[in-house]
C-alpha cells in the first residue's frame, strides 16, 4: 500500500476530496453557464459568517456555515431577481457583508483560532469521520437534485425565457440552484477552505466547457478534472509537505492551463 | 389609421381564434411602448409584424406569451388569460437567435430536446417517445445530420433553425418568432422561409413572424400588422402595399418596397 494510503487521516481527507470533487463542478457548471461564477465565492464569504457564528455559540461549525450560507442564498437571490441592483454589484455587497460580520464575530468569540483557520483554509487532518457523513448526506442531496432536476436545469440555463414559455418554474429552480451552491460551498470548505472553495466550483467547469460535445459530456468532464485536480494536489501536497487545498486549486488551474492548446485546436 | 377595425370585428367563429390582443398598452417605465393595441390571430395564419426598431414588436410578442405585463387590456391564449394559460405545449417560440452563448457546451439534439422539458412532468426523463420528436424536429429542419454537433459550432442559420425545431418538438398549433433571420445569409433566408411556408400550409401551423424585413414579410405572410407603438395597419398585406401603409411606417426614409404587380 503506499504510503498516503496508510494513514487513517489521508484515507479520510482523499475520500472527502473525491466526494467533493464530484459535487462541485456539477453546481459548478450551472453556474458558469448562468454567469453566476461569482456566487459560490460570496456565499462562501457568507457561509464564513456562520463559522464563526458556530465557534461563538456551540452551534458546529459546519452547521452555522450551512444555516448562514442558506439564508444568505435566499437573500441574494432574492435582490438578484428583484433586478434593481446589477448582479455583480448584489453579489459583491453579500460577499464583503458576509465577511464583516464574520470579522465582528471572530472578534467576539476571542479572535483567531486553529479551528477557525482551518476552516479559512481548509484541512486535510481536520477531516473526522463526522465529517464524511455529512457530506456525503449533503452531496447525495445536490447531486440527486441536479439528476432529477437535470431537463428542467439545462432548459432554464440554455435560454431562461424559452424556459419559461414552456412552464418551467424558473424562479423556484433559479432558488434551487443558489441553494445547492450554498450547500456545496459548506460541503467544499472542509477541505480546500472557505477562500478557496470558488475555485473548485468554478475551474473544472470552465475547462470542461473548452473540451466537451455537449451538455452531459461537460458535465462529466468537469467531475473528471475536478477529481484529477483533488486527487493530484492531495498527494503532491502529501509528498511535498504542501497546503492541500492550494495545491488542488493550483492543479486545477494547470489542468485549465494545458486545455488551451486542445480548445484552440479543436476550434 | 387604423384601417383594422373592420377586419377583426367579422364574425367569424371565436372558436379559431389562437390569440387575441384587446386594448393593450404596455409601459416600461415611464413610456408607452404599446398603446392601445388590437389584434387577434386565427387559426391557420401566417402574421407578420412588420415595424421600424423600437416600434414594439418584441414587446408585442412578450405580451403573448405572458413575460411582460399589460398595464391595461387583455391578453388572450387558445381563449384563455395568459395569466391564467397552462397549456404552453399550444404555443412554440423562437427567439432572436442572440439569446444563447455561442460557447455554450450542448449539442443540437440537447437543444431541441430542451423543447420537450415543459411537456414532460417536472423531474421526469425524457422518454423513447421524446427521442423520437426530437430526431422528427430535426429532420423537419434539415439538420439530422449535424445532431450531435456542438450549438456554437453551426452555421447561422442552421443554429436559428434548431431554435425553431426546439419549437416545433413539442408540435405546438402556434408559434411566434422574433426577427428569426438577422445575421442570417440570403440562402438560408431561403431555406427558412420555405420551411415556415411548409408548417403553415402543409402543417396548418398558425405563425406570427415579427421583422423589419419589409420585402420579405409582404411577399411571405397572409396577414399583416403594421406597428409603430399603435397598430397602424392590420390586414391584407397586398393592400398594405397599395395604400402605401408600409411606406408610411418608415416615414421619413423613402424605403423602397419591392412588389410586383
Amino acid at each position: 500500500m503506499p504510503e498516503i494510503l496508510q494513514y487513517g487521516f489521508m484515507q479520510r481527507a482523499l475520500l472527502a476530496g473525491v466526494m467533493i470533487g464530484v459535487i462541485a463542478p456539477v453546481i459548478g457548471t450551472f453556474l458558469v453557464l448562468r454567469r453566476l461564477s461569482l456566487i459560490a465565492d460570496t456565499l462562501a464569504h457568507v457561509a464564513l459568517a456562520g463559522v464563526a457564528l458556530g465557534l461563538l455559540t456551540d452551534l458546529h461549525p459546519a452547521a452555522g456555515a450551512l444555516l448562514v450560507g442558506v439564508v444568505g442564498a435566499v437573500g441574494i437571490e432574492r435582490l438578484r431577481v428583484s433586478g434593481r441592483l446589477f448582479a455583480e454589484a448584489a453579489l459583491a455587497i453579500f460577499l464583503s457583508g458576509g465577511l464583516a460580520l464574520a470579522v465582528v464575530l471572530i472578534g467576539l468569540a476571542g479572535g483567531f483560532n486553529v479551528d477557525l483557520f482551518t476552516y479559512l483554509f481548509g484541512s486535510v487532518t481536520a477531516v473526522r469521520g463526522q465529517d464524511l457523513w455529512v457530506i456525503l448526506v449533503l452531496g447525495v442531496g445536490v447531486v440527486g437534485a441536479v439528476v432529477f432536476f437535470y431537463k428542467e436545469l439545462f432548459a432554464l440555463t440554455f435560454d431562461e425565457e424559452a424556459a419559461r414559455v414552456q412552464g418551467v418554474p424558473v424562479d423556484a429552480l433559479n432558488l434551487l440552484v443558489t441553494l445547492l451552491a450554498a450547500i456545496t460551498v459548506v460541503v467544499a470548505m472542509r477541505v480546500v477552505g472557505v477562500l478557496l472553495t470558488s475555485a473548485l466550483v468554478v475551474i473544472p467547469a470552465v475547462t470542461a466547457l473548452r473540451l466537451a460535445h455537449s451538455f452531459r459530456g461537460a458535465l462529466w468532464v468537469a467531475i473528471a478534472v475536478s477529481v484529477t485536480a483533488v486527487l493530484a494536489g492531495m498527494t503532491a501536497a502529501f509528498y511535498f509537505d504542501l497546503a492541500a487545498g492550494g495545491a488542488i486549486v493550483l492543479t486545477a488551474i494547470l489542468l485549465f492551463a494545458l486545455t488551451g492548446p486542445l480548445a484552440r485546436r479543436r476550434a | 389609421m387604423r384601417t383594422s377595425t373592420r377586419w377583426w370585428t367579422d364574425s367569424t367563429a371565436d372558436a379559431d381564434v389562437v390569440a387575441e390582443l384587446a386594448h393593450v398598452c404596455v409601459d416600461l417605465g415611464a413610456e408607452r411602448v404599446l398603446d392601445e393595441i388590437a389584434l387577434q390571430v386565427r387559426a391557420g395564419d401566417f402574421l407578420g409584424v412588420l415595424g421600424p426598431n423600437g416600434s414594439g414588436k418584441t414587446t408585442l410578442l412578450r405580451v403573448l406569451l405572458g413575460l411582460v405585463r399589460p398595464s391595461c387590456g387583455h391578453v388572450r391564449l387558445f381563449g384563455t388569460d395568459v395569466r391564467e394559460f397552462r397549456d404552453w405545449r399550444r404555443v412554440g417560440y423562437v427567439p432572436q437567435k442572440a439569446v444563447f452563448e455561442s460557447r455554450f457546451p450542448a449539442s443540437a439534439f440537447e437543444v431541441v430536446a430542451s423543447g420537450r422539458s415543459g411537456l414532460t412532468g417536472l423531474g421526469r426523463r425524457l422518454g423513447a417517445a421524446d427521442r423520437r420528436a426530437v430526431r422528427d424536429a430535426l429532420a423537419t429542419v434539415g439538420l439530422s445530420d449535424v445532431r450531435d454537433r456542438l450549438i456554437g459550432r453551426l452555421s447561422q442559420g442552421q443554429q436559428q433553425r434548431v431554435l425553431i425545431a426546439r419549437a416545433l418538438v413539442h408540435a405546438p398549433e402556434l408559434v411566434l418568432l422574433d426577427e428569426p433571420t438577422v445575421g442570417v445569409d440570403p440562402d438560408a433566408q431561403e431555406q427558412f422561409y420555405a420551411l415556415l411556408r411548409h408548417l403553415n400550409r402543409e402543417l396548418h401551423t398558425t405563425l406570427v413572424l415579427v421583422s423589419h424585413d419589409v420585402g420579405v414579410i409582404a411577399r411571405e405572410v397572409t396577414k399583416l400588422a403594421c406597428l409603430n407603438r399603435t397598430l397602424v395597419f392590420h390586414g391584407d398585406p397586398q393592400e398594405a402595399v397599395r395604400t402605401g401603409a408600409l411606406e408610411r411606417l418608415y416615414r421619413p426614409d423613402s424605403l423602397v418596397v419591392a412588389h410586383h404587380h
